[in-house]
C-alpha cells in the first residue's frame, strides 16, 4: 500500500513536471501588444486577422487601449510586451518630456510611413484652405479675436506633437503662442464637436471623420510637412527585447508580412473593412477606406487631394521598416528646437539604445528584405529650408523657426 | 418606522433610476423662429399690368424636441406656426386662426448595430425603423426634399426601413394617405383639403358636396363652378400645381460612396385615387367638379443621380452631377404617362469663388400629344433649382410643355457670408400653340446674400428680376393666366430679407476629456 502511495506521488509529481513544462514554453510563445484605435494599427490588425502571427508560432493578446499614455506605461511595466506606437514616443519617454526621464523603451521596425494631417474646426472654414500654410497666421489672428486657439495632440514629443509645432512654424506662429493640450486620438471628433480646440493632429481616421461630420477640415496631411515621415513604430519593452529576442524576431517576421500584404492596393479595401470592426478602429468603413486608398475628403466644400505614391505606407519595398537612429536624433533635435528639452550630449548613444537597427537587419536579412542605407545621412523635409545632418545637428537646431 | 424605512428605500431607488436614466439619455430642445419680409412684383407669375407690388412678412415658429435613449431609441417632435403678419386682423382676438400644426413626429428604433457590442448582431451592419411624421430628404432634394425654403416645409406620415451595410445605404419607405377615421369609406381617398361652401354655376353659394373636389376656373372660390375649371382648394396639396395629395407611395432608395463619386439610384411609385368628373345639383343649379371612386392611378418614377469631386479648392476644385430620370405608367387624372427629366452641370471653386454651367430638361407635353409627356419633380425643393422666383414646379404650377434651363452659377463664400449670383435661361421642352414653335420663356437674374451673425443667427437677402417673353409664358403657363383679357408685365422682380434664429436649448461646452 505504502509502495502504491509512493507511485501516485511519483505520478502526480510528474504530470505537475508536464504542465509547468507546457505552461512554461506556451508562455515564451504568448506575445501582448497593445494598439490604439487608428488606421494605421492595420499590421497588427492584419497580421492576426491573416493568422500571421501563429503561422510564425506566436500566440498574441492583442488589446485596443485607451491612450498613447497607457501604452507607455503598460510597456514600462511589463502589463505589454510591445506595441504600435508613435515613433519618437521613446525618445520623449528617455528625455523626459512624455514620461519619466530616463525610462527606456525600444523600437525594433518601424510600422508605417504618412497618413496623419492637421484638422482646423469650422472656425477656420473659409479663412485657410487645403495646405495654405501661409494664410494660417491670418487665420489663427482673426479666430483669436473672438475665442483663445488651441491646438490638441496626441502626446507630448509624440510625433503628432511635432507635426503640428513643424506646420505651426512654418506658419510663422510661436506654439508657445496657442495653447496645445493632449487629447488621446479616438476622443479628437468628439472634442473638436464641443469647441474644446480649434486645430489638432492625429492619425486617420481621425482627421476624415471629422471632415465627414462637417466638424473640422483637412488643411495639411502630414506627408506634405515630411513626404514617407516614420509614423508608428513596433516599440517594446526593454525586458522583452533582451530576454525573448527570438519571439520578438517572430513578431516583427509576422508584422513584415503583413505589411506587404497591405502595401497591394488591392487588398486595402479588404484591410478597412476589417479595421472599421468595433473590436479595432470602430470608425465608418467609408471613411477608412478613402483615406487608407489615399483619397483624402478635405471637408468645408474643400473638395479632395489625392495622393499618388505618399498615402499612408507600411512596406514599401522595405523602404519604411527600416528603423533609423537619423529620425531618432531628429525628433530629439526637434525637442531642443522647440525648447522642450535641451539636446542630450549623448544623443547618438540614445539612437543607439533605443533604435534596434541590427535586430531589423539580421529579421530583413533572414527574409530575403533589402535594408535602406540611408540612416545617418542629411535630409530635409517638405516645410524646413535648412537640411537636417544627424551627425551635427546644432546647425539646424540653431537655424531653425521655434 | 418599517413604513418610513420603505418610503425612504423606494424614494431613494426612484431617484437613483431617475438619474440613471438621464444619464442613459439624451434631450434637446431647438427653437426657430424666422421672418421673411417680401417685396413681390411678379413672383410664381407675371403680375398684371397696372397692379400693385405687394409686400408681406411672413413667419415660421417651430419647437423641436428630441429624444435619444442609448441610441437605441429616437423621438422627435416639432410643432410649428406658419402665419403672415397681421392675419389674425386683431391683436388682442382669443383666436388665432389655428395655424399651429404638427411638422414632424416620428420616432426611429435601432434593429441592428454593429458599433454597438452590446446589441445583438444582425444579418446588416446597421438597420433602423422610423415610423410617424417626417421629412424624407435625398439626394439634394431634387424629387424627395424637406421644401426647408417654404416657411411651412413638407413633411410625409410615412414609415421607413433605412439599413447601412457596407458602405451602402438601403432606404425602403412607404405612405398610405386616409383623411378621415370613418370606417365606412373603404379605401377611398378623397382630399379633404377643399372650402365648405362654393358658388355653383349660377353663383348661388352652396356647401361643397361630400367626397367631392368642386371646380371653377382658376381653381378660385370667388368665381362660377364650371366643368373646364381647375380643383378649388384651400390649400395645394403640394408644389407644382398638385392638386391631389397621393393615396399610397413606396420608394427605394440606394445609395454608395465610390472614391469621391456617390452615385444613388430611386425607385419611387405613387398612387393616386381615381375620380370621375362630374356634377352634383346644388340651390338650384349644378356644381361641377370631381367625385371619387375606387381605384387607383399608379405612377413610376425611376433613376440615378451621380455626384463626384475632382481636385481641391487650394488648386481648382470640379464638382460635377449627372443625373436622369424617367415617369411611366398613369398620371393622377388617368392619362398614359411618359416622361423624362436630365441634369447635367459643373462647378468649378479656386480658393473663395465658385462658378459653373448646367443644363436641365424636363419633358412636356406637345400641343397635339396623346400621352402625358411631363415630368413631375414629385416632392423636393423646386425653389432650389429652375429659378427663385418660384415660376416653375412651385405652387403656381407647371410649363404643359416642360421646361430647359441653362444656367450659370456664381458664389463668393468666407467664412460668415456668401452671396450668389445665378442666371437663367428658360425654354419649353416642347414647342407650345403659340409663336411658331418658340420655346423661348425668358431670363430670370438672383442674386443671394446670406451673413451668418452668430452661431444661430443667420440674415439673407435676396433679389431676384425675371425677364420673361410673356406671350410663350402666358401660354406655356395657361393655367396660371386665367384671364386672357388681362395684360401682363415682362419683368417681374422680388426682394427679400429673411432672419432666422434657431437656438439650441440645451447647448452647453462640456468638459474636455483630457489625457493625464
Amino acid at each position: 500500500m505504502k509502495h502504491l502511495h509512493i507511485k501516485s506521488k511519483l505520478f502526480i509529481v510528474t504530470v505537475l513536471f508536464i504542465l509547468v513544462a507546457h505552461s512554461f514554453s506556451y508562455a515564451q510563445r504568448t506575445v501582448k501588444l497593445g494598439f490604439i484605435a487608428l488606421t494605421d494599427c492595420a499590421p497588427l490588425v492584419i497580421a492576426k486577422e491573416l493568422g500571421l502571427f501563429k503561422k510564425y508560432g506566436i500566440d498574441i493578446q492583442l488589446t485596443k487601449e485607451a491612450s498613447w499614455a497607457v501604452v507607455r506605461d503598460k510597456i514600462l511595466n511589463g502589463e505589454l510586451d510591445g506595441a504600435h506606437c508613435l515613433f519618437s514616443m521613446p525618445f520623449s519617454v528617455y528625455e523626459g518630456i512624455g514620461g519619466k526621464a530616463g525610462s527606456e523603451m525600444r523600437i525594433a521596425m518601424t510600422l508605417s510611413n504618412n497618413g496623419q494631417a492637421i484638422t482646423l474646426s469650422k472656425d477656420f472654414c473659409g479663412l485657410v484652405g487645403f495646405k495654405e500654410t501661409k494664410k494660417v497666421a491670418g487665420a489663427v489672428k482673426s479666430v483669436k479675436a473672438r475665442k483663445e486657439v488651441t491646438f490638441a495632440m496626441t502626446f507630448p514629443g509624440g510625433t503628432h506633437d511635432i507635426w503640428l509645432r513643424n506646420w505651426l512654424s512654418a506658419a510663422g506662429i510661436n506654439s508657445k503662442s496657442v495653447g496645445i493640450i493632449t487629447i488621446p486620438p479616438p476622443q479628437m471628433v468628439a472634442n473638436m464637436r464641443v469647441d474644446n480646440m480649434e486645430g489638432f493632429c492625429v492619425g486617420e481616421p481621425w482627421n476624415g471623420v471629422a471632415a465627414t461630420q462637417n466638424i473640422g477640415f483637412t488643411e495639411i496631411a502630414s506627408q506634405d510637412i515630411w513626404k514617407n515621415h516614420p509614423e508608428k513604430a513596433l516599440v517594446v519593452n526593454k525586458a522583452f527585447s533582451e530576454k525573448r529576442r527570438e519571439d520578438l524576431k517572430l513578431v516583427m517576421k509576422a508584422l513584415i508580412e503583413a505589411c506587404q500584404w497591405l502595401d497591394n492596393m488591392g487588398n486595402r479595401k479588404k484591410a478597412a473593412a476589417i479595421l472599421s470592426k468595433p473590436n479595432y478602429v470602430n470608425a465608418p468603413l467609408a471613411v477608412i477606406e478613402g483615406r487608407l486608398m489615399g483619397s483624402n475628403d478635405l471637408g468645408c466644400e474643400l473638395g479632395v487631394q489625392k495622393y499618388k505614391d505618399d498615402y499612408m505606407t507600411f512596406y514599401r519595398g522595405g523602404q519604411v521598416n527600416a528603423p533609423r537612429k537619423s529620425y531618432g536624433i531628429w525628433f530629439m533635435a526637434q525637442y531642443a528646437r522647440f525648447s522642450m528639452a535641451g539636446l542630450p550630449a549623448g544623443y547618438k548613444n540614445i539612437a543607439e539604445t533605443i533604435i534596434m537597427d541590427e535586430l531589423y537587419a539580421e529579421v530583413a536579412k533572414s527574409m530575403g528584405i533589402p535594408v535602406p542605407a540611408d540612416d545617418m545621412k542629411p535630409f530635409k523635409t517638405n516645410l524646413e529650408t535648412i537640411t537636417f545632418d544627424p551627425n551635427n545637428p546644432n546647425p539646424y537646431i540653431a537655424g531653425s523657426t521655434k | 418606522m418599517r413604513k418610513k424605512t420603505t418610503f425612504i428605500t423606494t424614494s431613494f431607488l426612484i431617484v437613483m433610476l431617475g438619474i440613471s436614466s438621464i444619464v442613459m439619455a439624451q434631450f434637446s430642445l431647438v427653437g426657430q423662429v424666422r421672418t421673411r419680409t417680401e417685396l413681390r412684383d411678379g413672383v410664381g407669375k407675371l403680375a398684371t399690368k397696372g397692379g400693385y407690388v405687394s409686400s408681406l412678412t411672413t413667419q415660421r415658429t417651430r419647437l423641436s424636441f428630441g429624444y435619444l435613449y442609448d441610441n437605441r431609441v429616437n423621438f422627435n417632435v416639432a410643432i410649428q406656426d406658419v402665419r403672415t403678419w397681421g392675419q389674425d386682423a386683431s391683436t388682442i382676438t382669443p383666436a388665432d386662426g389655428a395655424k399651429l400644426g404638427l411638422h414632424e413626429a416620428w420616432a426611429e428604433i435601432t434593429l441592428f448595430n454593429i458599433n454597438d457590442t452590446t446589441m445583438k448582431k444582425g444579418f446588416l451592419e446597421k438597420l433602423f425603423f422610423k415610423i410617424g411624421r417626417q421629412e424624407l430628404l435625398y439626394d439634394d432634394a431634387r424629387l424627395l426634399g424637406n421644401l426647408d425654403w417654404a416657411q411651412q416645409g413638407r413633411r410625409h406620415d410615412a414609415l421607413l426601413l433605412k439599413a447601412l451595410h457596407r458602405g451602402y445605404q438601403i432606404d425602403l419607405g412607404a405612405a398610405f394617405n386616409q383623411n378621415s377615421d370613418a370606417i365606412t369609406t373603404g379605401t377611398v381617398y378623397t382630399p379633404g383639403n377643399v372650402p365648405a361652401y362654393v358658388l355653383n354655376d349660377i353663383g348661388v353659394l352652396v356647401p361643397t358636396p361630400a367626397s367631392f373636389i368642386p371646380t371653377a376656373a382658376g381653381g378660385s372660390a370667388s368665381n362660377v363652378s364650371s366643368a373646364a375649371g381647375t380643383p378649388v382648394l384651400i390649400n395645394p396639396a403640394g408644389t407644382n400645381g398638385m392638386n391631389q395629395l397621393y393615396k399610397s407611395l413606396q420608394f427605394l432608395y440606394l445609395s454608395k460612396k465610390f472614391g469621391q463619386t456617390k452615385v444613388s439610384a430611386l425607385m419611387l411609385t405613387d398612387y393616386f385615387a381615381k375620380y370621375t368628373s362630374t356634377s352634383v345639383a346644388a340651390g338650384g343649379g349644378l356644381v361641377y367638379g370631381r367625385k371619387f371612386t375606387k381605384g387607383i392611378n399608379q405612377r413610376f418614377t425611376y433613376g440615378a443621380m451621380a455626384v463626384g469631386t475632382i481636385g481641391n479648392a487650394s488648386g481648382l476644385k470640379k464638382t460635377w452631377t449627372i443625373a436622369g430620370y424617367a415617369q411611366a405608367g398613369k398620371n393622377k387624372d388617368g392619362k398614359k404617362l411618359e416622361a423624362y427629366h436630365g441634369v447635367v452641370n459643373v462647378m468649378l471653386q479656386k480658393g473663395k469663388f465658385s462658378f459653373g454651367p448646367g443644363y436641365e430638361y424636363l419633358s412636356g407635353t406637345g400641343p397635339t400629344a396623346v400621352k402625358d409627356g411631363s415630368f413631375d419633380p414629385l416632392y423636393g425643393t423646386p425653389h432650389k433649382f429652375w429659378g427663385y422666383m418660384d415660376y416653375f414646379y412651385v405652387g403656381t404650377g407647371s410649363p404643359k410643355a416642360g421646361l430647359q434651363d441653362a444656367y450659370l452659377k456664381t458664389k463668393y463664400a468666407t467664412k460668415n457670408f456668401f452671396a450668389t449670383l445665378d442666371a437663367h435661361y428658360f425654354g419649353t421642352a416642347q414647342k407650345t400653340s403659340v409663336g411658331a414653335g418658340n420655346k423661348d420663356l425668358g431670363w430670370e437674374l438672383d442674386l443671394l446674400a446670406n451673413y451668418t451673425l452668430n452661431k444661430f443667427t443667420t440674415l439673407e437677402f435676396g433679389y431676384s428680376n425675371m425677364f420673361a417673353n410673356k406671350t410663350q409664358m402666358k401660354a406655356a403657363m395657361a393655367a396660371n393666366y386665367p384671364n386672357a383679357a388681362t395684360t401682363y408685365n415682362s419683368t417681374g422682380s422680388w426682394a427679400y430679407l429673411m432672419i432666422s434664429i434657431k437656438p439650441d436649448f440645451f447647448f452647453a461646452k462640456p468638459v474636455a476629456i483630457k489625457q493625464p
